[in-house]
């Protein structure tokens, strides 16, 4: 039973890892606008006169 | 449940989004990009009159957002998005001009940030925004709230992620224990459980805290009260429950729900931020007057600036920005918005003259009597808006729903609790089963599952082109049974176009004749001439000494003869204009309003399910006119309309939707239990009005109505779902059946049917 010891702190800083991943996307302000990037991405138009 | 009429509906051939009828392309920015000549230079030209005033540095800082001197920041609202090509084609504009640094849109908003060099002139790019066929608008930093917002946005999501990182911790943790882990290792996981709960505690949960204290110190119940008690109860029992050894804890279960709510309400917010407070822009001003500031000083000033004695100047097309004097010898203005009336009034100097009024003749001055907000208009308009938020805030049917179980479920635990030795149960026992029930039984399936599938409806509205103020519209729609339409502009296209001449066809002379002759004319009939010839507009001759006597007619001298242009006098249910030279009738040409393609079809459809009404503000022989045209009773068309009479035709007609265009409806959308502005209406009926169709035509109404017809199906499903598991758990609990893995499989269980019954119900 010996490796629950190891595994439960493990599981949990994980858990904080990703926790503390998403709380800085957050605050770098990619979650701010869901909607917009999804249509930037479909148009690859470029400008005519640049070649 | 498929809410796309497609049979009726044409797809953008650029992007394949739904466009209105008859047309090819979604948006302008479709037509272009499909076209391959989009711009490929910036037009070589100034700023156009309108967008001048924005170049002016003592105008745009105003609305710099900045507050750097290295760069300048605005925020503008764009309406028109339709697409992807919108943004695409907005956010190339940095290419063209070397000025502009960044353009960001934000679709979902309808927003625009643009980030320009100090040397950048603002007004030009709103006017190339314009010119690719949008409607752009500055915001003022204090009308903006969008960093607001997006603090308070950030902060949600921020307890979101402790609160669904946390449960789900406690899930895992919680499981070993089910399946059957014994001993200090037990003790330890629920420790742990009872550790990762303090953050959902002490922070995720917050908001509700808050919101159930404000509840309480105004005497009412809200939703968050029964959060609260169920929040706080759950820890309080988990933890003396731990502490004691007993078996009963419910971390996990709480935790779970706190989460799925967090989320619901999340949902639920990103789906009508915009409408929760009143707007204190007055939509139908513009935003920059010139202002006379000495004897030849005229400077630009904008609307929050003006105030009484201010002296405005005016031209042609301006409205009126306060209450206050004619002081030019006189001046013909369209008082269309203020009172509905159609035909323009000359006003002399000294007269009195209205916020709201459009100046139709060319120059006009006044001196302000009171600011823009102290006018009738605005205070009206404000009155307008509270209503109308005032009828948005009532109680939804599961907050309603909740409220009641709250009660019941707290009732019945004091009960037993205090009944206990008279039921033959220990103190402890008895507080054990309460505690049971109110836990088990609280009302968490209804807390998110009515706000979830509305939020769920509003998303797909608005993707069906459908602006819904609040979700409580979908309450009401089920309670409709009459329908009332307003004619120009909601059943008929709201313009005038020519569809008889006399002799036919025209002559291309007279045609050429006709152009010149309203050539600068902003007259209703002047557009539809042009539309009619586009072929002649560029030999239009050019008539001399044009005069329009406003409303009434035009006349101008061709080859030293005098020809005019007037409506005729004979009477007619149709508007019939003359051309004339020396008294002789040389043509005649029949104008009419025309009736949506989709009109027709549509009201067939509703007749069998609603009484259909039709209220005009027309001639009652118009109206009728166009009535026998339609699946109309003649008993329910009515003519001659003023806005209050349609007021008071809805407030004596109950559980009415009222569905118009335009400023006048305004009174009796606030009389309706359903009210839908129409698009191209001005921004303030959508104020007004509890939704708003994006798309021009009659179809979202059939979209609307399926969709409240769906959502109507998943609320009672989940209500009856939530109602169900909490009678059957309430009485578990009750009996004293509950034991841990029970509590541990209903909770999420029931939670699972409800998520899985409103995403059946929306899809």
């Amino acid at each position: 039973m010996n490796v629950i010891l190891l595994m439960i702190p493990v599981s949990l800083l994980l858990a904080g890892t990703f926790l503390f991943l998403f709380l800085r996307t957050l605050s770098s302000g990619q979650l701010d606008d869901l909607e917009t990037p999804a249509h930037r991405i479909l148009m690859d138009h470029e400008r005519k006169d640049q070649k | 449940m498929n809410p796309h009429p497609t049979a009726s509906l044409t797809l953008c051939l650029q992007c394949g989004a739904p466009t209105s009828p008859g047309r090819n392309y979604c948006c302008s920015a479709c037509e272009w990009l499909a076209s391959d000549e989009w711009i490929k230079e910036l037009p070589a030209r100034g700023t156009p009159e309108k967008w001048r005033p924005y170049d002016d540095r003592q105008i745009w800082k105003n609305y710099d957002q900045s507050r750097s001197p290295e760069s300048l920041k605005f925020h503008l609202h764009v309406a028109g998005l339709q697409c992807s090509s919108c943004v695409h084609l907005l956010e190339k504009l940095p290419e063209y001009d070397p000025a502009i640094r960044e353009v960001r849109v934000r679709y979902g908003e309808s927003d625009l940030f643009l980030e320009m060099n100090p040397v950048g002139r603002p007004g030009w790019v709103a006017s190339l925004i314009e010119e690719m066929g949008y409607e752009p608008h500055f915001l003022l930093p204090s009308e903006d709230g969008a960093e607001l917002q997006e603090e308070e946005d950030r902060g949600l999501l921020r307890r979101i992620a402790v609160a669904g990182a946390c449960s789900g911790n406690i899930m895992l943790f919680t499981v070993p224990i089910y399946a059957g882990l014994a001993g200090s290792w037990k003790d330890l996981f629920n420790l742990i459980g009872l550790l990762l709960f303090l953050p959902i505690l002490l922070y995720s949960a917050v908001p509700f805290y808050k919101g159930a204290w404000a509840a309480l110190r105004t005497g009412r119940i809200n939703v968050d009260l029964p959060l609260t008690v169920a929040m706080l109860g759950g820890f309080v029992a988990s933890t003396w429950n731990f502490l004691r050894g007993s078996d009963f804890l419910y971390f996990d279960s709480t935790a779970g729900f706190l989460f799925l709510i967090l989320v619901s309400r999340w949902f639920l917010r990103k789906s009508h931020r915009h409408w929760t407070k009143p707007e204190e822009r007055l939509p139908w001003t513009q935003e920059i007057y010139q202002v006379r500031v000495s004897t030849n000083l005229i400077r630009g000033k904008i609307l929050s600036q003006l105030k009484e004695d201010d002296v405005v100047q005016l031209s042609r097309q301006d409205v009126v920005p306060a209450d206050g004097v004619l002081t030019s010898p006189h001046a013909v203005f369209s008082t269309a918005l203020n009172s509905g009336e159609p035909f323009p009034r000359t006003f002399q100097q000294g007269q009195k003259i209205l916020g709201g009024y459009q100046l139709l003749s060319d120059e006009a001055v006044m001196t302000l009597a009171k600011s823009p907000q102290e006018s009738e208009m605005a205070k009206a308009w404000k009155m307008a808006q509270k209503e109308a938020l005032y009828k948005g805030r009532r109680l939804s049917l599961f907050d309603q729903a909740s409220q009641v179980l709250l009660g019941v479920v707290l009732t019945l635990g004091l009960l037993v609790l205090v009944a206990a030795p008279w039921l033959g149960l220990t103190w402890e026992d008895g507080f054990q089963r309460a505690l049971a029930l109110w836990i088990v039984a609280c009302p968490c399936a209804l807390a998110f599952g009515g706000p979830l599938a509305y939020a769920m409806a509003l998303r797909k509205a608005s993707k069906n082109g459908i602006l819904i103020k609040s979700a409580d519209v979908f309450d009401r729609l089920p309670q409709v049974k009459n329908i009332a339409f307003d004619k120009t502009g909601t059943l008929t296209e709201g313009r005038l176009r020519l569809v008889e001449t006399h002799p036919s066809p025209l002559p291309p002379f007279w045609k050429s004749l006709i152009l010149g002759l309203e050539k600068d004319s902003y007259h209703p009939v002047a557009h539809a001439f042009r539309e009619a010839w586009p072929e002649h507009l560029n030999d239009t001759k050019s008539v001399e000494q044009v005069h329009e006597v406003m409303g009434s007619k035009v006349f101008g001298i061709f080859d030293h003869k005098l020809y005019s242009l007037q409506a005729s006098p004979k009477e007619s249910d149709a508007l019939v204009i003359e051309l004339r030279h020396d008294q002789k009738v040389l043509a005649e040409m029949e104008f009419e309003d025309i009736l949506r393609p989709e009109a027709a079809t549509l009201l067939q459809d509703l007749s069998p399910r609603y009484d259909l009404y039709l209220l005009s503000g027309d001639k009652p022989s118009r109206a009728a006119r166009l009535g026998e045209s339609l699946p109309l009773a003649a008993k329910n068309v009515f003519g001659g309309l003023s806005p209050s009479d349609k007021a008071a035709f809805i407030e004596a007609k109950s559980e009415t939707l009222m569905i118009g265009d335009g400023a006048n409806d305004g009174p009796a959308f606030a009389k309706a239990a359903v009210s839908i502005a129409m698009s191209g209406a001005l921004e303030q009926s959508l104020r007004l009005a509890d939704v708003y169709f994006i798309r021009s035509g009659l179809l979202s109404l059939k979209d609307l109505l399926q969709i409240g017809a769906s959502v109507q199906k998943t609320v009672h499903r989940n209500l009856f779902f939530a109602l169900g598991y909490n009678v059957i758990a309430g009485a578990f609990a009750l009996a004293g059946f509950m034991n841990p893995l029970i509590a541990a499989l209903l909770m999420p269980l029931s939670s699972a049917l409800i998520l899985l019954s409103t995403w059946e119900g929306s899809r």
